[in-house]
Parts: structure tokens; sequence; C-alpha cells
């Protein structure tokens, strides 16, 4: 009963869903729209678990001292904190609330998506070599895309955006729209799998 | 070790100190290369001006902190056409990062506007002109959600006021009103915007996103299940270079200025790959 329970629950909620999509009568309408509100109000309730697991996980780290504890004192502060602004003093856009994101938590996320461009410079010069026939069409496509969506390209020479737009509108669009079948038919069948209780993983206990 | 031997074991330190100038010089002495408008983001300018008349545009800030240097100059100029176009501007996140971001370029953008004003029909006023709606949790069920009624979704918007209190959402029940979505993101966000609101209700959507991720969107361009798209920081100037030709005055330019560091960024990268390649060849041949 345990492990049937969940079981049956999604495989009706599936099978209604699927049928429901084929059938457009208001109350089919109806029962969407319940379900649509029911799923925002499950997704809250886990935004909630996640930020409970959150603060015992760090609380643990730092009742063990563990490696890196002083982290998470920055972590559960800066939760408590933010939450503790946010709650009582506002969000709007002369908030204080804004004023620190915008001045510490925005200047520190685009420093640290920025260091990438130097990682992957130092990557590309060591790993991009044209080593067989390939690899050697992959770098001159590389180049020609480099160069076309910046606006250097059209200042060397004003063809090679138009060889650029060519590698993303037909060999690179091919690629990625045999990409995108495979995503659909693959979440399709796992979907499928779900609904009728052979994938099972979603239970935990590893079965 | 001899000179070409060399070339293959260019220390990493080199090459980061080689890109942080070619990103820096340009910055403080630019060149002002012109900047091309690639033929996806013309399309989104044009949907924009053309074919959202008599509706309301709806942007999704999906994105956060860390694609803020591409994404958010896209937003800024997105939210400057539309208002000078005087088009009724519905604002959202599916990202929560996201809220800080929208409320910052509406609080910016709108102060522009109404610095230049002379009279209230001028003036760009919260709940006459936008809104902004916040975030909710389960993004799916809230695009999904959204087809059948806004107001079932964000009965109130991110300020706490009610909907229905705010004159912008006057006639404005669900997607039949909004004339096209525009999703920003450093995620997969407008996938999701295409595959629920796009099929199952007709919504129209755009897309801004990071370079990087440009290249996957190009199979919903061509069944023009994206109107378009502005992609990585060229995008953002593209659409900067489209306002100014259309006359439409854009106080801060943000990512124009950064073409140049780009450039030479890219060409830096180009030079180190062939460099690397020179190098390998004569290592492989003795």
């Amino acid at each position: 009963m345990k492990r049937n329970l969940p079981l049956l629950i999604c495989f009706i909620s599936g099978m209604v869903m699927v049928i429901q999509f084929f059938i457009p009568h208001p109350v089919s309408r109806d029962l969407y729209t319940i379900s649509s509100k029911w799923f925002i109000v499950v997704s809250a309730f886990a935004l909630v678990l996640a930020v409970g697991n959150l603060i015992r996980s760090h609380y643990n780290k730092l009742k063990r001292s563990a490696k890196g504890w002083p982290y998470s004192i920055v972590t559960l502060a800066s939760l408590a904190i933010m939450a503790f602004i946010g709650l009582f003093f506002g969000v709007k856009s002369d908030s204080v609330f804004q004023s620190i994101y915008l001045n510490i938590q925005a200047p520190l996320g685009a420093t640290m998506f920025s260091l990438l461009a130097f990682f992957m410079a130092s990557a590309a010069y060591r790993a991009f070599r044209a080593r067989s026939l390939e690899a050697t069409l992959l770098l001159v496509a590389a180049f020609i895309v480099m160069l076309g969506v910046t606006s250097l390209g059209s200042f060397i020479y004003d063809r090679v955006p138009d060889f650029a737009e060519w590698v993303l509108k037909v060999p690179n669009l091919a690629a990625q729209r045999g990409i995108l079948f495979g995503i659909a038919f693959g979440a399709i069948a796992t979907a499928l799998k779900i609904i009728l209780g052979i994938e099972r993983g979603y239970l935990g206990g590893g079965q | 070790m001899s000179f070409l031997e060399s070339l293959a074991r260019i220390d990493r330190r080199v090459v980061y100190g080689v890109l942080g100038l070619a990103i820096f010089l340009p910055l403080v002495k630019p060149w002002g290369i012109p900047v091309n408008v690639m033929d996806r983001s013309q399309s989104l300018f044009t949907f924009v001006e053309d074919s959202t008349r008599d509706k309301a545009v709806m942007i999704s800030f999906d994105y956060d902190p860390q694609v803020m240097p591409e994404v958010h100059p896209m937003a800024y100029s997105l939210v400057h056409h539309l208002f000078s176009l005087r088009r009724k501007v519905i604002g959202l996140c599916l990202n929560v990062q996201g809220t800080g971001m929208a409320v910052d370029i509406f609080a910016r953008v709108a102060e522009e506007f109404n610095e230049r004003a002379e009279s209230s029909e001028d003036s760009i006023i919260y709940g006459r002109d936008y809104v902004f709606l916040g975030w909710k949790s389960g993004y799916v069920a809230v695009i999904l959600g959204m087809g059948e009624s806004i107001r079932e979704v964000y009965p109130k918007d991110y300020y706490g006021n009610d909907l229905d209190t705010l004159s912008i959402m006057a006639g404005i029940k669900n997607y039949r009103q909004i004339g096209l979505c525009i999703s920003l993101s450093g995620a997969a966000f407008p996938d999701t915007w295409v595959a629920y609101a796009g099929s199952r209700y007709g919504l129209r959507v755009g897309a801004g996103v990071t370079a990087v991720m440009g290249a996957s969107y190009y199979p919903y361009l061509q069944t023009r299940q994206l109107v378009g798209m502005l992609a990585g920081l060229k995008g953002a100037a593209e659409y900067e270079t489209l306002l100014d030709k259309h006359n439409i005055k854009v106080e801060e330019k943000t990512a124009s200025p950064g073409m140049d560091a780009q450039n030479l960024a890219h060409l830096v990268i180009i030079v180190f790959i062939i460099i690397g390649n020179i190098g390998y060849f004569y290592l492989r041949r003795r």
C-alpha cells in the first residue's frame, strides 16, 4: 500500500491531464485550472522545504565544525538578513533590499560569470587543435561564427556575418533540431514510464 | 625549447593577461566599430513596432545577476522601446532572482521618461502604463495558468496592489490580450514559453538570451515559434542601434560601448587558437 498509493496517484493524475488536453469542455477546463493552482501551491511548499533543508544542512555543518564552516555562517546570516529586510522594510526600487541586491549580489554574480571568458580562452587555446578533418571543420566554423556574430566580422569583410548566419541557420539548425527531437522523444518515453509506474526513481529508496 | 615549440605551451597566465588587456583597453579607449544588425534582432524589433499596436506586451525577466552584463542592456532597450511606443507593459519573473532586475529596469526607464515629461500624458505611470507582477513558484503552472486567467495566478502585483485596481489591467484577462511575450533569460525559459504559452495558447514569443545560448534557438526562429531573438551583448547592441536609427532617444547605452572589448577579445581568442595549432603541427611533424 505504501508503494502502490503514490503509483496510483501518479497514474490517475498523469492520465487525467493527458485526457484533459484533448477535451475542450468547461468541466475539463475547470479541472485544468484547479490543477494549475494546486501545482503552484505544491511548488511553494517545495520552496519552504528547500529553505528548511538549507538551514538544516548549514546548521549541521556548524555543529560539527566541518570544513569551510565559516561560509555556513555567511550563508545563514545572509539568508536571515535579506529575509528580515525584505519582509519588514519592503522591496521597492528605493528600498535597502533592492540596494543590497544591486550593489552586492549583482556585481558578485556578474563577476563570477565573467571569469568564464578567461577559462574559455585558455581552454580553447589548449584544446582546440585541428587533429582530424572533423576537428578542422569545427575550427573553421567556430572562427566564422566568432567573427560573424561580432561587429568585427562585418568590419573585416561585409559578407562574414552572412557566412556566420548560414552556419547557424543550416548545419547548426539541422543538428539542433535533431537534438530537440531526441530530447522530446526521450521526455515522452520517460513521462509514459513514470505514469505507468515502470520508472519509480521518484519514490526514493534506490528502486 | 624552440620558439615554435613554445607556441604550443604558452602559460595560461599569459593567456589571461593578454585577454584581460584586450578587454580593458577598448573600454578605456573605444574604437567605435559600427554594429551590424542581424536578421534575428531586426525581426524582434519589427514585430514590436508593427504587431503589438492594440495589445499589451509581456516581458518575462527570467534571468539572474550572473548574466546581467549580457541580458540587462536588452531589458533596458526593450522597455525603453515599448514605453516610447506607448505600449502597455506587463512584467513578471519565472526566475526568482529576476525580480530585482525587473524592479531596477522599470524604475530607471520610467524615471528617464518622467524627467523629460511635460504632462501626465507624457509620463510613465505605474499601474497605468506598466505593471510588475513579480515571481510565483512552479513556472510551468504559472505560464499555463495565465493562459486561462492572469488574475487567477497573480491576484496582486509585486507591491501587493489588487490587479483590479490598476487601470492597465482593465480589459486584460489572459494571453488573448497580449500581443507578444519576450522572455529574457540565461536558462531555458524561452523554450518553456514556446512550448506552453506559444503552442497551447498561440501567444507570440520573442527571446533575449546569452550569446552561448543563441545557436540553440535557431530551430524556433525558423518555424517562427520565436518571432525574433537578441543574443548576447551583440544582440543588445543591435537593439540599441535600431533604436538610434528610429530616433528613439536612449539615455544610457551599455551594450554598444562594450562591443569593442568583445570584438578584440574574440580576435585574441582566435589568434591564440591559431598560435596553438602552429605549435601543435610543429610538434607533430617533429
